[in-house]
């Protein structure tokens, strides 16, 4: 329960930061807003691709991906996994769905 | 421009149709690394949905816990079935002894992690050879592989069938495995029968002093065991929801006693199997494929599981016969409340397994509201409540018996009640973590019970005014649940000591709650229930002999009390609760108990969270910790070793009481014990033995769970 509190309230500080940083607000945060809750296929070192809705990064590139499913080029079928996340190191590529630009939420 | 290579047409073929599958990727790859970049340390870019909290359950991705479908690089693609077959890497034909004694031992290992908790598909369903038994030539290894499918079937009946388990306990998903469904139950412990006659006439032929006569000897009994196991769980399942009768259940016993006895000369010879591969964790070196399945579990898995080993497997399934054995003895128990104690002594056990708790739980109640599927549950409730207290309205001589109103009032009590009697039994059967949880919840619907109960007896009352009421229990029906509720509550108190949850500052509160109240209500509630049987047995005798002109009482025959081996043993116990209590009293005078900081010290909050499911009843009502304190203060007016010698007193007490039990059973032995260790010790201390002594007391929980020996340094 402690730690509930506790993340709401680094949650709070830390939306009242972001929005400090508005006014500053560059060009790449501006893009990486635009992409929030698009659907992004990362294709990972392994060789899976994971296809599901960015949610959430920070500064280290740590990518998070709900609603994710995976896809290995051996068997066609799709393995349901949730909320995942992929560190930057795991990442071989990043790409966007520009087909699908409306909100999905 | 449309997507079109062919990952997106494999998402066409799946299921999510939800999301219309029709994307434009466009790479970002550097430009999302370039962006960033720009983010402060620490900053998360997110949606505003989406916080913190709910990335702390996402599954990080190529991490070797948690990301079961990893591709590793060093690890080979597991072994499948099909490619074993082809390559020849799963012997088919004419297995030798010590292949078999190693497939056979490594199967087992494996049914018994699953039982202790895993997945199916890390342990049972790793072995190649349980993906399709129809290949396997050699007869002794398709009888015994078809044998361990028909073993998890009914065992995974079993368990489900009785829901007494939690997501820690047991994973029932066999994931489409066929357990040789196209063969009958019979049909397969005939084939093993069959392999086993073979085995025998090899056996005959061999000279006992050649080697392979032990191996021989080795593959047959673990056929028979095998085959015993599985008979006498199939046996055991209801049939058209009937439990076995007597004389079925005493022909199952008389097959579990032949299976225990199997089991050391299969240890025995363990050493006589292929070893399991030290370097890649498999069970065996032939026939298994420990990440065969790794793609149908779910994502949050465990990617390894250790599987058990041999040994400790062989002795799980020794405990586990014993104790199949010893629940076939709950078809003598047609009462409710010796059925609560058999239950309750039977999870007590140390070893009792979940599958050994789940038979028992389907023996006992095969449909939710029939004993044994034979007797209405309320029938065997009515019969337990006549035997506990006699009350008036189900005795057939009383007037109140033929009372329409009467019967109905009581009937509608049972009608609406069953399911808290069932439940408390249900409760038996979770892991002895869980049954606290649920005993806290349980208590919830004990405090509308115990209201319903006291409707009752205040209708039934009046029904009687007027009438004759000699002998009448006032409060049967009351004092008949307050019985069941203050186990219950007990039960919950005792667990925690069990679990290990209370500090050694907080054993004086819980000790002197089971002292003073509950143990004490439940021996005045059994002491209530038994004067008034005796009571009833006067009148009933009276009455015979008035008619039959007798006019020489033969009363005074001296009857065996019918609660006096629980009453006894609750008094002893209540004097137990009450030497600790003393004992942690004269304690806390010398300051020997370790207080916690001030800073997080709170003793309320403390006390009303320990008691807290308490506070829902009224009757019994629970004691506040205003009444706590006061009672400390005035037993912390004597001196320390008034307080000790007084705690000797009780544990003398208990002692006297246990002697005059006859047959005592293992867990009243180890009390007595305990009792004659802590007199001695109270009375060292009461003597000013060690008085000046800083070093707190220890509390030995190791010759009982919930009571430990005191000893001083």
């Amino acid at each position: 329960m402690f730690l509930t509190e506790d993340i709401q309230q680094i949650n709070s500080e830390k939306l009242s930061q972001i929005e400090q940083n508005q006014a500053k607000d560059s060009n790449g945060r501006n893009k990486l807003k635009s992409w929030l809750n698009r659907n992004f296929r990362i294709e990972m070192i392994d060789g899976r691709k994971l296809i599901g809705l960015f949610l959430c990064t920070d500064r280290d590139a740590n990518v998070i991906l709900g609603m994710c499913s995976e896809f290995r080029s051996l068997d066609s079928e799709a393995r349901n996994l949730g909320l995942v996340i992929i560190k930057k190191c795991a990442i071989k590529k990043i790409e966007v769905d520009v087909f699908n630009q409306g909100e999905i939420l | 421009m449309l997507a079109d290579n062919n990952l997106d047409e494999v998402i066409e073929d799946t299921e999510m149709d939800m999301r219309k599958e029709i994307y434009e990727w466009k790479d970002i790859t550097s430009e999302f690394f370039d962006s960033v970049e720009e983010l402060e340390l620490g900053e998360l870019l997110h949606h505003e949905m989406f916080g913190l909290f709910e990335a702390m359950s996402a599954i990080e991705m190529m991490d070797k816990k948690m990301d079961i479908g990893m591709i590793d690089e060093k690890e080979k693609a597991p072994l499948t079935f099909e490619v074993a077959v082809k390559t020849g890497q799963l012997k088919l034909d004419d297995l030798q002894c010590d292949e078999l004694i190693g497939i056979y031992d490594s199967l087992f290992s494996c049914l018994v992690s699953w039982l202790e908790g895993h997945s199916p598909a890390q342990t049972v369903f790793t072995c190649l050879y349980l993906h399709d038994t129809t290949v396997i030539n050699d007869k002794y290894l398709a009888s015994f592989c078809n044998g361990i499918l028909k073993l998890t079937g009914i065992i995974r009946k079993f368990i489900t069938s009785a829901r007494v388990y939690e997501e820690e306990d047991f994973q029932p998903a066999i994931y489409n495995f066929n357990l040789c469904s196209e063969l009958s139950d019979q049909k397969v412990v005939a084939m093993m029968k069959e392999a086993e006659n073979d085995i025998q006439k090899k056996i005959k032929s061999t000279d006992p002093a050649d080697e392979s006569y032990e191996n021989l000897m080795a593959v047959f009994n673990r056929m028979k065991f095998t085959r015993l196991l599985l008979q006498c769980l199939l046996l055991l399942f209801p049939t058209k929801s009937f439990s076995p009768n007597e004389m079925e259940m005493s022909e199952i016993s008389k097959l579990l006693t032949n299976a225990v006895e199997l089991v050391p000369l299969i240890k025995k010879t363990i050493s006589k199997g292929t070893k399991p591969d030290d370097e890649n964790d498999t069970p065996n070196v032939m026939g298994f494929s420990p990440m065969v399945n790794q793609r149908l579990l779910p994502p949050t898995f465990p990617r390894y599981t250790k599987i058990k080993e041999r040994s400790g497997t062989y002795n799980y399934l020794e405990i586990l016969s014993q104790n199949l054995k010893h629940a076939c003895k709950i078809i003598n128990c047609t009462n409710y409340q010796i059925a609560l104690n058999f239950f309750m002594e039977f999870s007590k056990k140390s070893g009792s397994c979940l599958l050994s708790r789940s038979v028992l739980q389907v023996l006992y109640l095969p449909v939710p509201n029939k004993v044994f599927g034979a007797t209405n549950l309320t029938d065997v409730l009515k019969d337990s409540l006549k035997a506990f207290i006699a009350p008036a309205v189900l005795m057939p001589k009383n007037p109140l018996y033929n009372n329409p109103q009467a019967k109905e009032c009581v009937d509608s009590f049972f009608f609406y009640n069953e399911h808290t009697f069932v439940m408390f039994l249900e409760i038996c059967g979770f892991n002895r973590a869980r049954q606290r949880d649920k005993i806290a919840r349980l208590l919830d619907n004990f405090a509308s019970l115990q209201d319903e109960a006291e409707r009752v007896d205040t209708f039934l009352d009046k029904q009687l005014n007027g009438e004759t009421s000699v002998g009448t229990c006032r409060t049967s029906f009351g004092t008949w649940v307050l019985y069941y509720c203050l186990r219950a509550m007990s039960l919950f108190l005792i667990s925690g000591l069990e679990l290990e949850l209370y500090s050694v500052h907080e054993y004086l509160y819980v000790f002197w709650y089971l002292y003073e109240f509950l143990f004490g209500w439940i021996v005045s509630a059994l002491t209530r229930a038994d004067s008034f049987l005796l009571e009833q047995e006067c009148i009933s005798e009276q009455f015979k002999n008035l008619s039959k002109g007798q006019k020489k009482s033969k009363l005074k025959k001296k009857k065996m009390k019918p609660y006096g081996r629980e009453l006894m043993f609750t008094q002893a116990l209540q004097n137990v609760c009450g030497g600790y209590y003393k004992a942690l009293a004269g304690f806390h005078k010398a300051n020997r108990i370790p207080q916690p900081l001030a800073e997080f010290d709170l003793e309320q909050i403390r006390y009303e969270h320990r008691f807290a499911p308490f506070a829902e009843l009224s009757t019994p009502p629970a004691i506040g910790y205003n009444d706590f304190c006061s009672q400390k203060w005035a037993l912390l007016k004597l001196t320390q070793e008034e307080l000790f010698l007084s705690a000797a007193k009780h544990f003398h007490q208990a002692r006297t009481i246990l002697e005059h039990i006859s047959n005592l059973d293992a867990e009243m032995t180890d009390i007595l014990k305990i009792a004659k260790i802590n007199f001695v010790v109270m009375n060292l201390l009461a003597n000013g033995h060690k008085k000046d002594s800083p070093v707190p007391p220890e509390f030995d929980f190791s010759s009982h769970k919930c009571f430990p020996i005191i000893k001083q340094q």
